[in-house]
């Protein structure tokens, strides 16, 4: 059991002033983002307008887990420990992904969402899927310009391929007591964790802004409206599977060289399934 | 030295050897040849702040009697191994009976992490390791030569690459190599190509890793054969030149003889470290480019879900490494020293 106290979701992160330029509506989809970015580039105002944290390894990995849950791609065979990931949602995943990259910084596969939040901050990216805890302080930094300070604004995540359910995973993060240390120890946890999240704290500007709490009488920031928006339009929670870990990790090592060009999508989702069935059979889950 | 007197002085160390390094690696081996149990899985109603959902999770009473009944795991020999994450033996079978050609079985085996790994690993070893010993020999022969006011300050400036932290030394460089940073703009403009990245680049990600390691490890040789030109033969120096020896000649037939153990001895150092490589490939991010044995094990432990035996595999396979390469060297002084006695 665990008590929960802030969520946390990817999603839309833009320039308006950017997208006015374009003549263009903040994107709903993938498909609409890559059609701006389309635009932006012939319009000669950036050359490589969309960020994506897509650094191999568990960033990539993520990148590919919403929008293959954005494709109605489900990760395991149902109710058992098999992967599915080569399945014709992978290859549509990563076909949108591989597009989204013509429109990156060349360098995308060693950037990840500290690095994309750089780009984004010195006016190099106009659209990225972002973490919504990054939003509120993203532009709080030295040396921004106004054009990018009043221009960034957020929406709700992206959906794909004529999907319903946004191309985005939601999280939360909670607190628990340890079973196995003793009762004053536990207790005194307890208080402690309790008093971390006392109501009164998010009546602090700065901490009410710091994160999409979940807190008795917590209204949300003008930050955490992508948050929010991800929750309503039913983004599906990150899958909690106890193998889940495995997958991520094969998927992060396995998926870069698909995005250099090197291999076809099915070989690389082919790669992915065999190295997670290697881990999952030593941790004894196969 | 007498045995007994030999034994006493030694204890102390032979005992920390014992519990630091003989125990772990026992350790280590037992942990390869084991597996964690098969996972006992119930499905339960799971409710988050976004509603309730059955999952499947790990039921912890059931794999808790199961592991104080063995709690090695399940015993499972050589499996890890040769399993895909590994030497791969399955894969490399079928690679074989598929392929038509060389350069098709070895574009089949690059896709295997291990293989993978290796390639990058015994390029940067065995070019990383001369490059750097023969920089170091330059710039020990050129700081001999300056004159005593300036020397101490050169040495240290020379000394600085190895002084830096590792991963510091390769963030630093990876920020100026950067499309946008000082060195990876200038390279554009010398490339007259703006879309030009090392960073994007399989073959120029490489190169950047080795001109980093030879960058770091030089100073090492070089502090070592500076202080073996400490002991030159001034007399034999000093017929040479008699004889009439020009400089390169000297250094050729006089100097290099002299240092040669010392350059066995950076060597073999420095095949074993090169071997090793880690912190560059982190601090570059290099890992959709080039992977290392320990780099391996870094990703193997730093998972959601940590694979110990998958590490502990790569550690044994690390090891043995080390002893193939090393072997040729150990065979030779071992030659040499029978020769003497």
């Amino acid at each position: 059991m665990a008590v929960a106290f802030m969520a946390n979701a990817q999603h839309l992160v833009y320039r308006e002033d950017v997208l006015k330029k374009i003549g263009v509506q903040p994107p709903k989809t993938y498909e609409d983002m890559l059609a701006a970015a389309q635009k932006i580039r012939a319009a000669g105002i950036m050359q490589n307008p969309v960020g994506g944290a897509y650094a191999a390894g568990w960033n990539l990995a993520q990148e590919f887990n919403n929008m293959f849950l954005g494709y109605g791609g489900s990760h395991f065979k149902d109710g058992s420990a098999q992967p599915n990931v080569n399945s014709p949602a992978g290859v549509k995943a990563l076909g949108m992904m591989k597009a989204l990259s013509e429109y990156m910084n060349p360098d995308f596969l060693t950037h990840d969402s500290n690095a994309t939040n750089a780009e984004f901050r010195a006016g190099n990216v106009a659209v990225m899927n972002m973490w919504g805890s990054r939003a509120a302080t993203l532009v709080d930094a030295d040396g921004v310009s106004d054009a990018v300070k009043n221009g960034m604004n957020i929406a709700g995540p992206m959906t794909v391929g004529g999907g319903g359910i946004p191309a985005s995973t939601l999280w939360w993060d909670g607190w628990t007591v340890a079973k196995n240390v003793s009762d004053a120890e536990a207790e005194a946890t307890f208080v402690a964790l309790m008093n971390a999240i006392d109501p009164s704290i998010i009546k602090d500007e700065e901490i009410r802004k710091q994160a999409v709490w979940l807190i008795d009488g917590y209204t949300p920031t003008d930050a955490a409206r992508g948050v929010f928006a991800a929750a309503q339009a039913n983004t599906i929670p990150y899958p909690m599977l106890p193998y889940m870990g495995l997958l991520h990790t094969a998927l992060g090592n396995e998926l870069s060289d698909f995005m250099q060009g090197k291999e076809t999508a099915e070989h690389a989702l082919a790669d992915v399934e065999a190295a997670y069935i290697a881990a999952a059979k030593e941790k004894g889950f196969l | 030295m007498k045995h007994s007197t030999f034994f006493w002085f030694f204890l102390p160390t032979g005992l920390a050897m014992l519990l630091f390094i003989a125990f772990p690696l026992v350790s280590v081996v037992l942990q390869s040849v084991h597996t964690p149990h098969e996972a006992v899985l119930v499905t339960v109603e799971n409710c988050g702040p976004f509603g309730c959902k059955k999952e499947t999770t790990i039921d912890q009473d059931a794999t808790r009697t199961l592991r104080a009944a063995e709690p090695l795991g399940r015993f499972v020999g050589l499996d890890i191994y040769f399993d895909r994450g590994h030497l791969a033996l399955a894969e490399l079978k079928d690679a074989w009976a598929k392929a038509d050609s060389w350069p098709q079985f070895f574009t089949i085996i690059g896709n295997l992490p291990f293989y993978r790994a290796m390639a990058f690993t015994l390029t940067f070893t065995f070019t990383v390791t001369p490059v750097l010993i023969i920089f170091g020999l330059a710039i020990a022969l050129g700081v001999n030569a300056l004159s005593e006011r300036i020397k101490a300050l050169v040495i240290f400036v020379s000394l600085l690459p190895m002084i830096v932290t590792p991963l510091i030394g390769s963030l630093i460089l990876f920020w100026m190599i950067d499309s946008r940073g000082i060195l990876g703009n200038a390279i554009q403009w010398l490339a007259a190509d703006p879309d030009l990245s090392l960073k994007a680049s399989t073959g120029l990600t490489w190169v950047m890793l080795i001109v980093y390691g030879v960058w770091h490890a030089a100073p090492f040789a070089f502090v070592v054969f500076y202080a073996g030109l400490q002991t030159l033969p001034m007399d034999q120096i000093e017929s040479a030149r008699i004889d009439g020896a020009s400089r390169w000649q000297q250094v050729r037939y006089v100097i290099i003889p002299h240092l040669m153990p010392l350059i066995t001895f950076v060597a073999l150092i420095q095949l074993m470290d090169n071997f090793r490589v880690f912190e560059p490939i982190v601090g570059f991010n290099a890992a959709a480019h080039a992977t290392s044995l320990s780099w391996i094990i870094f990703n193997d432990l730093g998972g959601e879900t940590r694979q110990l035996s998958a590490a502990a595999t790569s550690s044994m396979l690390t090891i043995f490494g080390v002893a193939v390469l090393l072997s040729p060297v150990l065979w030779r002084t071992w030659q040499d020293f029978k020769g003497k006695s």
